[in-house]
């Protein structure tokens, strides 16, 4: 189920197309002065038409197509055809491929990506890592391994990673110093950031007017059952006994299970957070951009809708707290990257491009958008990303959380977990069970969809 | 033989894109679906034979099949009855001689015309929680409020009534039609023994138009069995928890979330075969009712 990349893009349908077409002319200009060494072999491949399925919002397949563009311009011969996911990613592709029409690029989410793998649909880019060895050194020292590692399944690395998407805590600063509370921390080796002070800075910030609420402390933007296993994660509980091919569901596990808890005590017990009542009312991410909320949980593909100059909203970001038999605050290892069709004709042209979205030329427009984290390291840390978020003082948080990612499970299962996890943990939030009663029940139901 | 086909080939010629059409998008997935219900087939690799692990593993280990077989009964029992009775109404409404009378016949059958995903948005800014038309209403009147779609036992019952507001005009319509096929003579007759209105109502009308409402019954019975566009479009995957998880809901999940196909191709064939079932009793019972009114008749 890609719930998740749906909100991803729903929400950033906010963002608009304006300040997509204001960013336009900064990139094309800085693209237009990297020339970067082509290998001859390249430059020799036949002219062809390749399709490039995507999913994006207007504002995203905008600076997706400078992506294009640039390639396009570098390689005449080579014609990429975007088609935009129209709606559930994964479904779409394996239609497309089951009749045996797919598109010959694929983007690729982390949490979907193993079940269209172990069905056959990518294929595995080591083969051509292996005969490009001038790319392979960029992998291998400027790609962030975790998120190599996290897309490489089975012995085969179907997909390079093209954005860094764990979550973050956006806060409104303008509330923050009304009510005079120290915001959150913008460094992820930051302890003091717990559960308690958390809990105290959001019920410092919910502001009641009679029996309703007028201002809450906090709101979940993003997917609210994977929330609460990333904040299961800051308590130093695991959900999974490994990420990559798990075989045992560990939720049961004291440390996840109180730490769930306590998230869901935030709605039920100490009010400082929407009930899903009011979210359906009212969007999550709507409650932040409209005053409603002092901070939401959520990915940097938020950043571009929240920081339009029309929506005037003054805010930043800072890391996410930590349970009290955490180490560190943790985010999730979220991602998305490019994959090739075992169905394409064309894979060396599909090659290039993979390449050239993956590595320096197209990362550092992305970089230069704003528009995703780079998953290069010398883009991360560089002006480039940080130039595109001058309204904000933290927009390191964005790329240093990577350090204390926790991964996501990596299985063909997923969405049979994610359809129970999701209907029991919805249950847990909305208090009408607890996490220890539902972990309970639901921990061997999970083990056995891995089995 | 030849020589009629000589004459007729014109005739098949016409009817031959439908007779196509039917043939490929009809006849065919529908014995496929059976072959393949007794297959695993994940759409991208070769099926393998399973026989009838399908069928047993709906029935004895997949709870959410007796919920989605429950929820979907229920949602039967809510929407049919009173449906057809506000049809009714409706139709004995529209047989008035009223000044504007047309206009109120082409207003309850708007709700039939309506797209069913404008209707599901519409209806959910209805029932929204808390800036919903009628909680508003319910607040207005110092009436508590109700969590319309959030609240598992309400849930369900929200959706009847958007059903019961969408489908009611098309019943009319049918019901209407047969009402205006009741002889004027026999009420009159009836009236003249002493019969009043309701008397009339009961022993005239009702078995008059029995045929139609038998129609009427079994092809909302069908209909409401087989919900899906409004509960998906509404309550998302069938929440609030799995209160209003209907069986098409389950179906589309397992075909097309979890790429189980030969399990989801099971799933329509039993639920065929529920169908089959109940309208075989209904035409059964029915028909032996319908009888008996003409003979009276």
């Amino acid at each position: 189920m890609s719930t998740r990349s749906f909100s991803r893009r729903d929400v950033l349908k906010a963002g608009g197309v304006a300040s997509a077409a204001a960013l336009a002319p900064r990139v094309t200009g800085a693209s237009r002065h990297m020339e970067f060494a082509t290998s001859r072999r390249a430059q020799e491949l036949e002219e062809a038409e390749l399709t490039f399925y995507f999913g994006a919002n207007p504002q995203e397949a905008a600076t997706r197509q400078l992506v294009i563009d640039a390639f396009m311009e570098k390689y005449p011969q080579i014609r990429i055809k975007p088609q935009v996911a129209e709606g559930n990613a994964t479904q779409e592709i394996q239609i497309q491929f089951a009749g045996g029409a797919s598109p010959d690029i694929l983007m690729a989410w982390e949490l979907d990506y193993s079940g269209l793998a172990s069905r056959g649909v990518y294929r595995d880019l080591n083969e051509f890592l292996e005969n490009d060895p001038e790319f392979a050194e960029v992998v291998e020292t400027d790609h962030i391994p975790e998120l190599v590692g996290m897309f490489n399944w089975e012995g085969a690395q179907y997909v390079l990673p093209e954005q860094f998407a764990g979550v973050v805590l956006y806060y409104n600063t303008a509330m923050f110093e009304e009510a005079g509370v120290e915001p959150p921390p913008a460094d992820w080796t930051d302890a003091s950031w717990t559960y308690d002070r958390f809990l105290e800075t959001a019920q410092a910030l919910t502001i009641r007017d009679g029996d309703r609420v007028s201002q809450y402390g906090f709101v979940d933007a993003w997917w609210p059952s994977l929330s609460a296993a990333v904040i299961g994660t800051g308590n130093g509980g695991q959900w999974f006994d490994q990420y990559v091919n798990p075989t045992a569901s560990t939720i049961s596990d004291p440390n996840f299970t109180e730490a769930v808890q306590w998230y869901a005590d935030l709605v039920n017990v100490h009010h400082v957070a929407p009930t899903h009542e009011e979210t359906q009312a009212q969007a999550a991410v709507e409650m932040f951009t409209a005053g409603r909320a002092a901070m939401a949980l959520v990915g940097h593909w938020m950043y571009p809708a929240f920081s339009d100059p029309d929506l005037g909203l003054s805010f930043d970001v800072g890391v996410l707290p930590v349970g009290p038999n955490g180490t560190t605050p943790k985010t999730d290892l979220g991602s998305t990257g490019l994959a090739i069709s075992s169905q394409t004709e064309y894979p060396e042209h599909a090659w290039e491009f993979v390449k050239f979205s993956t590595g320096p030329e197209g990362q550092r427009i992305i970089a230069e958008s704003g528009l995703f984290v780079p998953v290069l390291r010398s883009l991360a840390e560089s002006d480039a990303f940080l130039g595109a978020h001058e309204v904000i003082e933290n927009a390191s948080v964005f790329t240093t959380g990577i350090e204390n990612a926790v991964e996501l499970p990596i299985t063909p299962v997923w969405n049979e977990i994610a359809a129970v996890w999701d209907r029991e943990t919805i249950r847990i939030l909305r208090g009408e069970a607890t996490a220890e009663e539902v972990h309970a029940a639901l921990e061997p139901e999970i083990t056995e969809l891995l089995s | 033989m030849l020589k009629t086909l000589k004459k007729t080939w014109v005739c098949y010629l016409f009817i031959l894109p439908n007779l196509i059409g039917v043939l490929v998008f009809l006849a065919f997935p529908v014995v496929f679906s059976l072959y393949m219900s007794f297959h695993e087939w994940d759409v991208l690799t070769e099926p393998k034979f399973i026989g009838l692990d399908n069928y047993r593993r709906l029935w004895s280990e997949d709870d959410l099949f007796w919920t989605g077989l429950w929820n979907s009964t229920y949602y039967v029992l809510l929407t049919v009855p009173a449906s057809i009775i506000v049809g009714l109404g409706l139709a004995l409404a529209m047989n008035q001689a009223v000044r504007g009378i047309a206009f109120f016949r082409a207003a309850m059958y708007i709700p039939v015309l309506t797209s069913a995903v404008a209707v599901a948005f519409i209806w959910q800014w209805i029932f929204n929680t808390d800036y919903g038309l009628l909680n508003a209403i319910l607040d207005y009147l110092r009436l508590p409020t109700v969590g319309w779609l959030t609240d598992k036992s309400w849930a369900m019952i929200s959706l009847a009534i958007i059903a019961i507001w969408k489908s009611s005009g098309y019943y009319a319509i049918i019901l209407f039609a047969a009402l205006q096929g009741v002889p004027r003579v026999l009420h009159e007759a009836a009236a003249l023994d002493g019969a009043g209105s309701w008397r009339r109502f009961l022993n005239i009308t009702i078995p008059l138009i029995g045929p139609a409402l038998l129609f009427v019954t079994v092809i909302s019975v069908i209909g409401s069995f087989q919900v899906f566009d409004q509960v998906y479009l509404i309550t998302g995957n069938g929440g609030p928890g799995t209160s209003t998880y209907v069986y098409n809901l389950h179906l589309y999940n397992e075909a097309f979330q979890f790429f189980r196909m030969g399990y989801a191709s099971a799933l329509a064939w039993v639920l065929f075969a529920i169908l089959f079932v109940i309208t075989y009793l209904q035409l059964r019972i029915g028909r032996r009712r319908a009888t008996g009114a003409y003979d009276f008749a």
